[in-house]
């Protein structure tokens, strides 16, 4: 009789013990390093102590926000520049699909602040598929985001609003789900872009403003970098190495101010070409 | 009386398993966060459980980047605290811009950014949750 209690009883408790378990196991593989930093409470799985440097809470600016300031800045059109939505169909690795996803982010702001309509459907068309192949069809599912999207053309504010919601609802659902790993690739992959677009628009048209938030741009650089350092997985390897370089020649490019069209100008505008085709072309 | 006392606790074992998993909520920060932007756009969002700060020593740190001439608000969103931890915010230059310890109860700060770099926050975490399991720190960021 007692036997027959204690077996559902010792069910359970496994279960409570998997949950807590495999509660700190998703952390220490998805997590960043700081997820995985020894907790302290009595409950907690004692782990590894990690890079104290980690040891603290950081956010990344939206790329909306920054295509928003950049456009503010007079970002104009140019197109053919863009990368192609019918691209999207060719990522199928879960690294090609993040950082293109932040490239198609950055892309459908751009397009979105210039008033190109139907570019921006398809871009936001683009980032949902890319979205559903990284496991977030539920948030466009619960949302409706993409017919809500169509409905507002024209209506800048509630353009910028509903932008401003995919950006929430992304954010929320990648870092509940500690999936940093995603989080820190499509930002490059945003980033890169905005970064892009900016210097060849620069290289074609001279503007103070465009070029000094060009140079802003590396304050998000080292929290990027360290963010894709503290993932395991060796896809962010060469994304590392380009970002590295990059951060070398904006940061040469900001401490010699040098005006476009400078050497200092042109090496940076011919590393993030290269390192953007690269990222692309990934798939 | 042995079984209710090993039915206790697997209850127990249960218990400790989800609240592990329940301290940082996306859905109660997504939440917070809409209620707490007003007319500000969703920048970006930081979330960790308490438990996972090793060198706290009372004090939780984050950092998050601004542009010159931006206008931002900064929400406190910490979670299952006994009370809501205080919170300070520096410039790019470590200047203290606000502190919440002089405006009791205040979870926003609005300000404009003079120089493009990195802010920092420091959240002061109350004494009486230094071994709090179930507590997470949250902010959010919204910009105009």
């Amino acid at each position: 009789m007692i036997r027959s209690y204690l077996r559902p009883a010792a069910a359970l408790a496994l279960v409570g013990l998997m949950a807590s378990c495999s509660g700190s196991k998703t952390e220490s593989e998805n997590g960043t390093a700081a997820d995985t930093l020894p907790a302290a409470t009595e409950a907690a799985v004692a782990e590894p102590a990690a890079d104290p440097a980690q040891d603290f809470l950081q956010s990344l600016p939206s790329p909306i926000h920054v295509a928003r300031m950049f456009n503010k800045a007079g970002l104009k059109y140019a197109a053919g520049v863009t990368n192609p939505t019918s691209e999207a169909d060719k990522y199928q690795s879960a690294s090609a699909r993040a950082l293109n996803l932040g490239v198609y982010t950055t892309d459908l702001a751009y397009s979105t602040f210039n008033n190109q309509n139907q570019a921006a459907v398809d871009y936001f068309k683009a980032v949902q598929k890319l979205g559903e192949g990284l496991n977030m069809s539920s948030m466009f599912e619960s949302t409706n985001l993409v017919p809500r999207f169509e409905k507002n053309l024209g209506n800048k504010d509630s353009l910028l609003y509903l932008m401003s919601q995919l950006s929430l609802e992304s954010d929320m659902l990648l870092k509940g789900a500690k999936r940093m790993d995603v989080v820190a690739l499509s930002f490059a992959g945003a980033w890169t872009e905005s970064c892009y677009l900016a210097t060849t628009l620069l290289a074609q048209s001279k503007n103070t403003d465009l070029y000094n938030r060009l140079l802003d741009q590396q304050t998000t650089l080292p929290k990027l970098i360290a963010l894709l350092e503290s993932q395991t997985g060796d896809e962010s390897k060469a994304t590392i190495e380009g970002l590295k370089d990059l951060q070398a020649k904006l940061e040469r490019l900001s401490a010699s101010n040098a005006a476009v069209g400078s050497e200092d100008f042109n090496a940076f505008q011919k590393a993030i070409n290269d390192f953007r085709t690269q990222l692309v072309k990934n798939v | 009386m042995r079984t209710l006392y090993t039915l206790a606790t697997a209850l127990m074992l249960t218990l400790v398993g989800f609240t592990a998993q329940a301290q940082c909520s996306d859905k109660v920060i997504k939440k917070a966060t809409k209620d707490g932007l007003g007319t500000y756009i969703f920048e970006s969002a930081a979330f960790k459980p308490l438990s996972s700060f090793t060198s706290s020593k009372g004090m939780v740190e984050a950092a998050f980047s601004v542009y010159s001439q931006e206008s931002y608000r900064v929400i406190n969103l910490c979670q299952s605290f006994s009370e809501l931890p205080e919170f300070m915010i520096y410039d790019t230059e470590g200047n203290l811009l606000f502190s919440s310890s002089k405006e009791k109860g205040k979870t926003n700060y609005d300000f404009v950014a003079q120089k493009s770099g990195d802010y920092k926050i420091q959240f002061k975490i109350p004494s009486a949750d230094a071994k709090n399991g179930g507590a997470c720190v949250a902010f959010a960021i919204g910009y105009k």
